[in-house]
């Protein structure tokens, strides 16, 4: 974990500085000179080499200090613990929904494929997948939030200030994020289950007496997880993509809405801080996901015991 | 306050005119106003105002200049001058009056008496002063310097504060209005955490989500408005903005896309343009590629549909203008103005008479902008119909600052401020800046363009500096390197409960007569 984090680190650091402008530009703003961005520059560090700044910022960021924003002065690690429980919230909101509803569509597709509940949820899988996820979120603000009523059209509340409200404003965004996924789901998850259907081992249950029920439930839908639990955990990565332009959408004061104000602003702390939390996440996911798949499969704890 | 929505068949002129008078009853009636409701129900301010601005603030330091913050500034801050949208005048506002010396180099400002900082201390002419060596000063003066350009430097003599300028410059009062003051134990935290003397003081702020202030209770000035609170609402989306009016999450809107004004009327919202102190500007290398022939310049002036633009970018709701200031500045000249009408026919023969082949260049928009990306494809269809190719290159706004300010292109299109009290303030934006701070004209400008502009400069008569203005129009349009297209529309409104909402000059929200019911 530890070298594809200081890999990353290395090279998003660098490729920031490729980038043209700066947080001086930024600072100096329209109205300024190239000799004022130059010198604010230089009150800023930024005219070090960029390898010694690497070492700068590697050294401080070890011992827990990210910086602070070269435009608004906030402390970097502040900015990121006051936004990471809202997109925290939101990515899991998206994966409940995601599992919520992706499975038992997959279960349904597979089981009525032929059918039309089965076309139908191909149907709804195919357009969940092609629509994207602003436009479907401002379908839903305007619809079920605006004209509705129903559910809060935008806006956060925090759960520590609210648990219902909070609950509730997460409802449409989760909904938009996780739709997508859960076509994604759907969709794996069905054809895992017919591919197992197919099976000799199968056969040879059902020849033995078993249920179809039992089949499907005991033996082939753990088979047919396997695929998912990847999906899922390489969906993870569109779902922080999705969160820029869901955050947007529902102004959500999470991390993506962070991350795209900050690489406008080129406010390099807060890019490298967030960068590093992306990938170590994304680290912590794949983690997980190994680990569930010994709790599916006990083939593959057996072989680890080994 | 504003009385009436703007419509797109209102003109400019009778919208600044109405507006203005409502600003300035706003602004005279107030303290009448306070004094009789005050007292007759005992009742303090107590509303809370939630105002929804796009995008979020970048930094609060007053020095920071950037209509990102025109909603905020004026309720932490307050200026040396204040200068009023009508008449077209500085008063006084934390300097209360002002002399110059008879060669217009040295001013000498008398500070108010009384003002006091929102963490009780007093305003004095050394804290102001230790504002302007902050400001004068590149490195710590953010955006500003060159706002402060003429001021050679400042300092404290009892109450006064005396500014020595590098040449005369009558208009230096017009700039002094952006110059806000800060408390200086404030420096070195302003940006996230700003202490002013304005009517609201600074309580927090939560990035990404919302900003706070309230009302400062020992504010100099008696004001008229109930609102003890005020909520800045922060949005990424324009969309999400107005749903957010729509459903009634906020009280006033800045920032709004213009498209959405009818939306908002039809649910009573009171809507109107703010954007009167930017145009868009198209600049031409005139030291690069196909752009240094000047007929190719002077037809992608006159090819330039400038009334389309207007309708589809800000869907009527501003104006063409083919001059650096607004109609209703003494400084506008109609005769130079419609040098520039559009004609394509006349531009074709403009590009045949120019001797070049295959004309074509590269014009940089900030893609964030999306009044630059349409007008960018209207003037490049408009171009390509009299053989001239121009090829958009969208980028980031962060690298097309950074090109404004190197000149590293062909063609730009950007925002320049036109100054209404201030002909003189067009040579700051970026394009039209002379030797040695050039970015187009890095070493040699046009001969005429410098003594002109020097000429004009050093004119303080108030009439024959409009007139020597009219001449550096003249030049600008000779050479037409900077090709001015339209002021922008700002869509700003306001919940039908909310009244005594206005602006200065530079679209500053004026916050402290705020009322809502």
């Amino acid at each position: 974990m530890v070298p594809v984090l200081l890999g990353s680190a290395i090279l998003i650091f660098f490729l920031l500085f490729v980038l043209p402008g700066d947080p001086a530009v930024f600072i100096a703003g329209g109205r300024g000179t190239e000799a004022q961005v130059e010198l604010i520059r230089r009150s800023l560090g930024l005219d070090r080499p960029v390898p010694v700044q690497f070492v700068d910022w590697l050294w401080r960021t070890a011992h827990g200090d990210f910086g602070t924003s070269y435009i608004n002065g906030f402390s970097v690690k502040v900015l990121l613990l006051q936004r990471l429980p809202v997109t925290a919230e939101l990515a899991l909101g998206a994966i409940v929904v995601a599992t919520a509803i992706g499975l038992p569509a997959g279960l349904a597709g597979a089981l009525w494929s032929e059918g039309p509940i089965g076309r139908l949820i191909d149907l709804f899988n195919a357009v969940a997948i092609a629509v994207p996820v602003f436009w479907l979120g401002i379908l839903f603000q305007i619809y079920i939030g605006l004209q509705l009523g129903i559910l809060p059209a935008l806006g956060y509340v925090a759960f520590t200030d609210d648990p219902v409200e909070n609950l509730r404003s997460m409802v449409l965004p989760s909904l938009t994020l996780g739709l997508g996924i859960a076509a994604v789901i759907a969709r794996f998850l069905k054809a895992g289950i017919l591919e197992g259907l197919r099976q000799n081992y199968v056969v040879t249950a059902r020849a033995k007496g078993l249920s179809r029920r039992r089949v499907l439930f005991k033996h082939v839908l753990r088979n047919a997880l396997m695929s998912v639990v990847t999906v899922t955990g390489l969906q993870f990565g569109g779902l922080l993509g999705g969160a820029v332009l869901t955050e947007s959408v529902f102004n959500l004061p999470g991390l993506g809405n962070l991350m795209w104000i900050s690489i406008q602003r080129r406010d390099y702390f807060v890019i490298q801080a967030l960068t590093l939390l992306t990938v170590a996440v994304f680290l912590l996911v794949n983690l997980a996901t190994d680990l569930t798949y010994g709790f599916i499969d006990p083939r593959i704890r057996t072989q680890e015991e080994q | 306050m504003r009385t009436r929505p703007f419509t797109s068949e209102m003109t400019r002129r009778a919208f600044l005119g109405r507006s203005s008078l409502v600003v300035v009853g706003a602004l005279s009636l107030p303290e009448i106003i306070a004094a009789c409701s005050q007292a007759a129900t005992g009742t303090s301010p107590s509303a809370t105002l939630t105002i929804g601005t796009l995008p979020e603030f970048d930094s609060l330091d007053a020095d920071h200049l950037s209509s990102t913050e025109d909603g905020v500034m004026s309720t932490i801050y307050d200026a040396l001058i204040d200068m009023p949208q009508k008449p077209l005048e500085p008063r006084g506002w934390l300097a209360q009056s002002w002399d110059w010396t008879p060669d217009y180099t040295q001013l000498t400002l008398h500070l108010r008496q009384g003002v006091k900082f929102h963490d009780g201390s007093a305003l004095t002419a050394d804290a102001v002063a230790q504002n302007f060596t902050r400001g004068l000063n590149q490195q710590t003066g953010d955006s500003i310097p060159g706002t402060l350009g003429s001021v050679q430097s400042a300092a404290a003599s009892g109450n006064d504060v005396v500014l020595t300028l590098k040449q005369p410059d009558v208009d230096v009062l017009y700039r002094l209005s952006w110059f806000r003051v800060m408390a200086p134990a404030s420096f070195s935290t302003a940006k996230n955490n700003p202490i002013g003397t304005g009517p609201f003081k600074f309580v927090e702020w939560v990035p990404g989500d919302h900003l706070t202030v309230q009302r400062f209770d020992g504010y100099w000035k008696q004001t008229a408005g109930n609102v003890k609170q005020i909520v800045f609402k922060f949005f990424s989306d324009a969309d999400a903005l107005v749903n957010s009016a729509i459903g009634g999450q906020i009280d006033v809107l800045l920032f709004g896309n213009p498209k959405d004004a009818d939306q908002l009327r039809s649910k009573g919202w009171t809507v109107y343009n703010r954007g009167v102190s930017d145009y868009m500007v198209l600049y031409l290398n005139a030291t690069k590629s196909a752009l240094q022939n000047l007929d190719l310049r002077q037809a992608v002036a006159r090819a330039i549909d400038r009334d389309t633009i207007v309708k589809s970018a800000y869907y009527g709701l501003s104006t063409a203008t083919t001059l650096p200031v607004p109609a209703q500045s003494p400084a506008y000249d109609q005769s130079i103005a419609s040098d520039w009408n559009f004609d394509l026919s006349g531009a074709k023969q403009l590009v045949q008479s120019s001797g070049v082949s295959n004309p074509s260049f590269t014009v940089v928009i900030d893609s964030s902008f999306p009044d630059q990306v349409q007008a960018a494809q209207i003037i490049q269809q408009s171009l390509q119909q009299i053989g001239v190719t121009m090829t958009i290159k969208p980028v980031d706004s962060n690298t097309h600052t950074s090109l404004g300010l190197s000149g590293d292109y062909e063609a730009l299109m950007w925002y320049a401020s036109g100054g209404i009290a201030d002909p003189a303030d067009f040579e700051d934006n970026s394009g039209y800046r002379l030797p040695p701070r050039g970015v187009i004209w890095k070493n040699n400008a046009p001969a005429d363009y410098v003594s002109s502009y020097t000429t004009a400069l050093g004119t303080n008569d108030p009439a024959q500096r409009s007139s020597a203005f009219k001449a550096v129009w003249k030049v600008l349009h000779k050479y037409a390197w900077a090709i001015p297209i339209a002021w922008r529309a700002q869509l700003d409104a306001q919940k039908s409960t909310v009244t005594g909402v206005a602006y200065d000059v530079n679209d500053r929200l004026q916050p402290q007569d705020i009322v809502k019911s």
